[in-house]
């Protein structure tokens, strides 16, 4: 057979175009799906590099700039010049003494220009590397929140940072999770029917007529409460697959089952495959696809989850920094009404979950052989 | 269609028993029990406790007896109407949750209706309008509203209504009217009220409804008929609404009962931010201080009315759409 | 000789001045005193309107029949009220709940001043006890009548102490109070408004320390109870007592009973009570409270409070809700459940709530507290928590004031957690012992103790090898009380500074794990009693295991210092049992004064408990702008309930 498929016509290309490069061609129209797999990656990076960009650790904090509000990073002085490099200007602060708030201006006589791949604190990459490298970073005793600070003076940039390490991980290690369960049982259910699928299916749909709050609620408040915060980090991801797998193995099910009627697996039946390789070699492929869209889909509904855990304070505790973590700090009357910067990891929440949703949109669209 | 509806009934009343049984397992899970949180509290006011009272409270719920008796002692009570009594705030819990039940299930069945009212619509306008400006829009609101966490955007609006109406729309009535036997000051007082909560909880709905509905419109509108009529020259509102959204929208509102673990759920985080008073606030209250017989009757509760809803729904699907046999189904 | 002779004549001088009613501030006992005291004479008696409508209805007796011969006189705090309208609060707690019922409804016998300077009989006429103090004579306000108009005499607390107190059913174990020299109280009615209490020992604190708040409420028990109300429920009474519970879905007749006769709470329906309003109507999120008809106590003009007609309560469960309708305008008052955290949000919608900020005094020695356990598990770190050089360490390593700036706006002061200044038990010297920041000086102590650094010196290692690690612990109930959690962020960057690696955590439940002896560290935030009620003990008392375990106290009250040595007992710890007791059986104020004194500098020189920041620290008040006779400045403490000492029957509407 001919090795190469050169200066074929758009139309021959798209006859011999493997399944794979098909659906890439349509993942590339869908614009917003694009739109969230760039940000997806760019949240990403931060997140496994989160110990560089931001220019403080998780836990520093500045006793002196409790509840300061975002610094703007400028170019242009007050007297109208031009800086290539930004800067920022220091803060100060006053004590209302009626209302006892923090009122912070701007002291404009204290400039403080960024700098880039700056040698500060060091950390340990990883927990492998020792360097000191940080993106940025301005000269002390100067200070830059981006995203303002906290009532400890802890920089939330940093912090939304660090979390996002967690929040993200959690996504991904639980929606892997109920892949493998959500396969396997639904494998078995969909495959082999009868007696095993009717009782796989009465609990699935058990599982699924129960709220998943009070379901939530329930198996957290079960956990021993003297245990280190990672194994509950652990435990959290385990109780957030425990509702997920439903749906993932509903699919994989309702997938074989059709599958299993198809014409192709006929042939492959007939021509002597062996059952192993129907479902390897035949099955899994058609469906992989719309398996990777489902995945796609239960990352947003882990991070959620998460975020609605440390709400309920069953979750994620400090001193783990998560997206949920620090949404729960800031879930008060004075954070609204006074700093409404603390909000901001609640714009990360939805620009990730929008993003997630987005790509699996796309990936949808580009999996469906009927479009 | 008999037969189906039996069969259904005695899977309902199998999983409600396993409900019961989960629920009751989880809630004995946490080492410890109410007692010792309520002599912590009693203590940390700076009062030694009552042993008296103790000792009798141990005894007046079995706490020493093997859980396997708990268990049967309670179900027994249970299916004569007596659910127990809440250790906390000592009154049974058939009252405790009866008298939250109108609540939960009128906040549950508007969000629901306001879920549909919005999305149906505009589904079918996102169909109609495909890749307009109107479609983007609406589907990133209908994303937003999915992804904003509850607890978050109900926390806001009630700010935010404070802020710019001067109200503060805390529980399900102001002051003046909770008291007050039903007029109509009561019921707008209520109705002031909701909007906060069906919002939070009926966004994720919402978003998740409109793609449904666009996409089943979109597979209708495809489909040989519809091109037929379109050649024929028929107007097109009239070629719209006299088939094609009518079997775009069997898939959708059969699946209405569906659509209640998510609102119960989102109804639980939403009525402790806003101190609503459903049954899913009094769970929350009651595992917090395991309250066991409470909150094991909540779940119970929420799971059931789950179930019946998906139950009502799914009959309505078979009776709705003929074609559909259950039997066959895999 | 001369000088035995003047202290025995100062006691007995001071134990006549016990037995004459005092005169309080804001409070007369009789209308006689009060025109004694002031010269007025009250001509009549009047009262509120719907009263009146009520009288001519012949539903309640007229009010000449009402009031006690003798009723309580109150002196408002701003002007004489006027009757009527409807008061509309909301609490962060189920409806007809403890708190409302703690600092709005409760009457004790004998009850504190507004300034909490001093004590008054408050439905109780008189109080004296005997020379030895081994028995206290109690008066009742002749005339005095339940809600529902039946009287109220001797025999409720007869009632009381033959039938509830003594039946094995509903108390197997005595009240601490009642069992004051290891034996049970006697109680004997003397005739039909006086009773007399005969203690096994001398008691000298019976009445100011246990017949007024909160002991009244744990341990000692309502002693006066309905008993034309409480009758049908007891089997004593009513051999169908069980039938009886068993239709209400209880299983023993004395359930029912509790909960016809509980105390702190104003439920059920139709309990008589002779607090000022009675408990008319309760929902899942709401309860309703109309006047008590029977109400025994007066303005200086003569008129039957309380002023408020009815009282309306909303039930907010979560903080934020509730601190929206404060800010909102739904509630006419606010005190509990707000902090000096919720000051700027507070102040800035006064106008928009239509409500006035007042900043009120907290009853604290420190507002966060450290506590270390002295039963640890772990035999190693028992012993290192044993060590008072460590638990000085740990007080040295604190920075009081970071801690002062960031988290109390600036106020208060580094402190022990030690009686107060204010307080006429306050000793400087303890309460800022060890409360400077002097890591050098820990870090010396800790090496003292040969707790070594690590090859990276990076945190210390325990004398096994295995590194030096605590957790604080506090419960996820107090989290709102004050700024705990925030405190723990900080202390855990101080303590690992000294190389003691520290976590922290709130868990639901935290009291499981103080019997199995699982914590090490634990904070909280806890009040001071006012001077009057004081008793020797720092809190919290070690009698509630935050620091160690029961077991200790219980040998000590069981078999004093002999059994609580047997029982492992440290040596200071047993001292500060001795002294307590001593300063219960103090009875004159100067040897109150040196007792105290000695237990403070013994708390500051063992540190069990470690302050961090106290003194002026001011707690918010929220008063609707046409709600009046509220005192600008109140206290705000467990101890005195709030605003209960302020009278809230004399507040009244002015619209």
């Amino acid at each position: 057979m001919g090795k190469k498929k050169e200066r074929l016509s758009a139309e021959e290309r798209y006859y011999v175009a493997t399944q794979w490069q098909l659906m890439w061609r349509k993942f590339k129209k869908h614009k917003l799906a694009i739109f969230g797999a760039v940000v997806l990656s760019f949240l990403y990076v931060l997140a496994i590099f989160c110990e560089f960009f931001p220019p403080y650790d998780t836990r520093k904090y500045f006793p002196d700039y409790a509840y300061c509000p975002s610094q703007r990073v400028r170019f242009f002085s007050e007297r109208g010049k031009f800086h290539l490099r930004p800067f920022v200007y220091g803060m100060e602060k006053e004590l209302d003494p009626v209302t006892w708030e923090w009122i912070w201006t701007e002291d404009k006589t204290k400039r403080y220009p960024l700098h880039f791949f700056v040698h500060r604190d060091s950390y340990k990459l990883w927990n492998l590397f020792e360097t000191d490298v940080h993106l940025f970073g301005v000269e002390e005793p100067g200070v830059i929140f981006l995203f303002g600070t906290d009532k400890l003076g802890r920089d939330l940039f940093s912090r939304i940072i660090y979390a996002a390490r967690i929040s993200l991980s959690v996504g991904l290690i639980g929606v892997a999770i109920s892949f493998v369960l959500g396969c396997i049982i639904g494998g078995i259910s969909g495959y082999f029917g009868g007696a095993a699928d009717m009782i796989i299916q009465r609990v699935i749909e058990l599982l699924i007529c129960i709220p998943t709050i009070p379901l939530w609620m329930s198996l957290s408040a079960a956990l021993p409460e003297n245990w280190s915060s990672l194994k509950v980090y652990f435990f959290i991801v385990i109780i957030l697959s425990i509702v997920g797998w439903t749906g993932l193995a509903r699919v994989v099910r309702g997938k074989l089952l059709e599958l299993r009627e198809e014409d192709f697996a006929m042939a492959a039946k007939i021509a002597g495959a062996n059952e192993g390789r129907i479902i390897v070699r035949h099955l899994l492929p058609s469906f992989l696809s719309y398996l990777i869209v489902s995945l796609t889909l239960a990352v947003p509904y882990m991070i959620l989850g998460e975020t609605a855990l440390s709400f309920l304070g069953l979750g994620l505790r400090p001193p783990i920094v998560s997206w949920g973590v620090l949404l729960k700090e800031a879930q008060n009357v004075q954070t609204v009404a006074l700093h409404s910067w603390l909000l901001i990891p609640g714009l990360f929440v939805i620009v990730t979950v929008l993003a997630f949703n987005f790509l699996g949109d796309g990936l949808r669209d580009a999996a469906d052989p009927y479009k | 269609m008999l037969f189906y509806t039996i069969r259904r009934l005695v899977y309902m009343v199998v999983l409600l028993w396993a409900i019961s049984v989960i629920g009751f397992i989880i809630i004995e899970l946490p080492p410890g029990s109410y007692l010792n949180v309520y002599m912590a509290q009693l203590r940390a006011r700076g009062g030694s406790v009552n042993k008296a009272l103790v000792a009798s409270l141990r005894k007046q719920y079995d706490l020493d007896s093997p859980q396997y008796v708990r268990y049967f002692k309670w179900v027994w009570k249970g299916l004569h109407g007596n659910l127990g009594m809440s250790l906390q705030k000592q009154r049974p819990v058939l009252d405790l949750i009866a008298e939250r039940l109108p609540a939960t299930i009128m906040l549950s069945l508007s969000t629901m209706f306001f879920v549909y009212v919005v999305a149906v619509p505009i589904g079918i306008h996102s169909a109609t309008h495909q890749y307009s400006g109107g479609d983007y829009f609406f589907t990133f609101f209908g994303f937003a509203g999915l992804a904003i966490p509850n607890f978050l955007l109900a926390l806001v609006l009630m700010f935010l209504f404070y802020k710019y109406f001067g109200v503060s729309l805390t529980g399900l009535f102001s002051s003046q009217y909770a008291a007050a036997a039903w007029s109509m000051g009561k019921f707008m007082d209520m109705l002031a009220h909701l909007p906060i909560p069906i919002i939070v909880i009926g966004t994720a709905g919402t978003a998740g409804l409109i793609r449904v509905m666009r996409g089943c419109l979109l597979d209708e509108l495809k489909k040989q008929y519809v091109i037929t009529a379109r050649a024929k020259g028929v107007a097109e509102r009239l070629l719209l609404f006299k088939y094609p959204v009518r079997l775009a929208i069997n898939p959708v509102i059969s699946t209405i009962g569906w659509e209640l673990p998510a609102i119960f759920s989102g109804a639980v985080i939403t009525s402790i931010v806003l101190s609503l008073p459903t049954v899913g606030e009094l769970m929350y209250t009651a595992l917090r201080s395991q309250d066991m017989y409470l909150a094991s009757s909540c779940l119970i509760i929420l799971a059931a009315l789950t179930l019946i809803g998906t139950f009502i729904s799914d009959l309505l699907l078979v009776w709705i759409d003929p074609r559909i046999h259950y039997e066959k189904k895999g | 000789m001369i000088r035995k002779l003047m202290e025995v004549s100062l006691s007995l001088v001071l134990c006549l001045a016990l037995a004459v009613p005092l005169l309080a501030q804001g409070t007369y006992n009789t209308p006689a005193e009060y025109e004694k005291a002031t010269g007025n004479k009250i001509e009549s008696f009047s009262q509120a309107s719907m009263l009146r409508t009520m009288v001519a209805a012949g539903e309640i007796l007229p009010l000449e029949m009402r009031l006690p011969e003798e009723p309580l006189v109150v002196e408002a705090a701003e002007e004489i009220g006027r009757y009527g309208e409807t008061l509309y609060l909301t609490m962060p707690e189920e409806p007809a709940g403890w708190s409302f019922s703690s600092y709005w409804l409760h009457e004790p016998p004998i009850q504190l001043t507004p300034d909490l300077s001093d004590l008054y009989p408050n439905w109780l006429e008189s109080f004296k006890s005997s020379e030895d103090y081994k028995t206290w004579t109690l008066h009742l306000r002749e005339g005095l009548r339940w809600s529902d108009g039946a009287p109220l005499a001797a025999v409720d607390v007869m009632f009381w102490y033959e039938d509830i107190i003594k039946n094995e059913e509903l108390f197997p174990v005595k009240p601490v109070a009642l069992m004051h020299g290891g034996k049970l109280a006697e109680v004997e009615k003397v005739d039909e408004y006086t009773v007399k209490f005969h203690f096994a020992a001398p008691f000298p604190d019976f009445a100011t320390g246990y017949l007024t708040l909160p002991e009244y409420m744990y341990n000692t028990g309502i002693i006066i109870r309905p008993k034309h109300y409480l009758m049908k429920y007891h089997i004593k009474y009513n051999p169908q007592a069980g039938e009886l519970a068993k239709k209400e879905g209880f299983d023993h007749w004395y359930q029912l009973f509790d909960i016809k006769s509980a105390q702190g709470t104003a439920k059920p329906i139709g309990k008589p009570t002779i607090q000022p309003w009675v408990l008319k109507a309760i929902g899942p999120t709401h309860a309703t409270f109309e006047r008590n008809p029977y109400y025994w106590k007066v303005d200086t003009s003569g008129n039957q409070l309380p002023y408020i007609d009815r009282i309306e309560v909303k039930s907010l469960a979560s903080p934020e809700a509730y601190l929206m309708s404060i800010m909102g305008g739904e509630t006419d008052f606010a005190l509990s459940d707000i902090s000096m955290k919720d000051i700027p949000v507070l102040k800035k919608n006064e106008e928009k709530g239509g409500y006035e900020l007042r900043l009120w005094k907290k009853m604290q020695g420190a507002a966060v507290n450290y506590f270390f356990y002295q039963d640890y598990e772990d035999p190693v770190m028992k012993e290192i928590l044993r060590d008072v050089r460590f638990r000085r360490a740990m007080s040295l390593a604190i920075k009081r004031e970071e801690m002062k700036g960031l988290l109390f706006f600036g106020k208060g002061m580094p402190s022990q957690a030690t009686v107060p200044p204010g307080s006429r038990y306050y000793v400087p010297e303890s309460w800022q012992a060890y409360a400077q920041y002097d890591p050098e000086e820990a870090n010396r102590l800790l090496d003292e103790i040969g707790l070594e650094w690590n090859k990276e010196h990076t945190f210390r290692l325990r004398p096994d090898g295995n590194p030096l690690s605590i957790k604080i612990q506090g419960a996820a109930w107090a989290l709102a009380e004050g700024p705990l959690q925030a405190a723990a962020e900080l202390v855990k960057g101080y303590w690992e500074v000294v190389g003691v690696k520290t976590d922290f955590e709130f868990p639901e439940h935290l009291v499981e794990l103080f019997s199995a002896k699982k914590v090490a560290v634990t904070t909280h935030v806890f009040d001071m009693p006012p001077d009057f009620i004081y008793k020797g003990w720092l809190w919290p008392p070690i009698s509630t295991e935050w620091w160690g375990p029961m077991a200790w106290y219980d040998a000590w009250i069981e078999g004093g210092r002999t059994a609580a040595e047997k029982e492992g007992v440290p040596e200071n710890v047993i001292r500060f049992y001795e002294l307590t007791e001593e300063f219960g059986g103090a009875v004159s104020e100067e040897e109150k004064i040196r007792i105290a004194q000695k237990i403070n500098l013994l708390w500051s020189e063992t540190l069990w408990v470690i302050g961090t920041v106290g003194g002026d620290l001011p707690s918010p008040c929220v008063v609707k702008n046409y709600l009046r006779n509220v005192p600008q400045v109140g206290y705000v403490g467990y101890f005195n309930f709030q605003q209960i000492p302020t009278i809230p029957a004399q507040f009244f509407i002015s619209k």
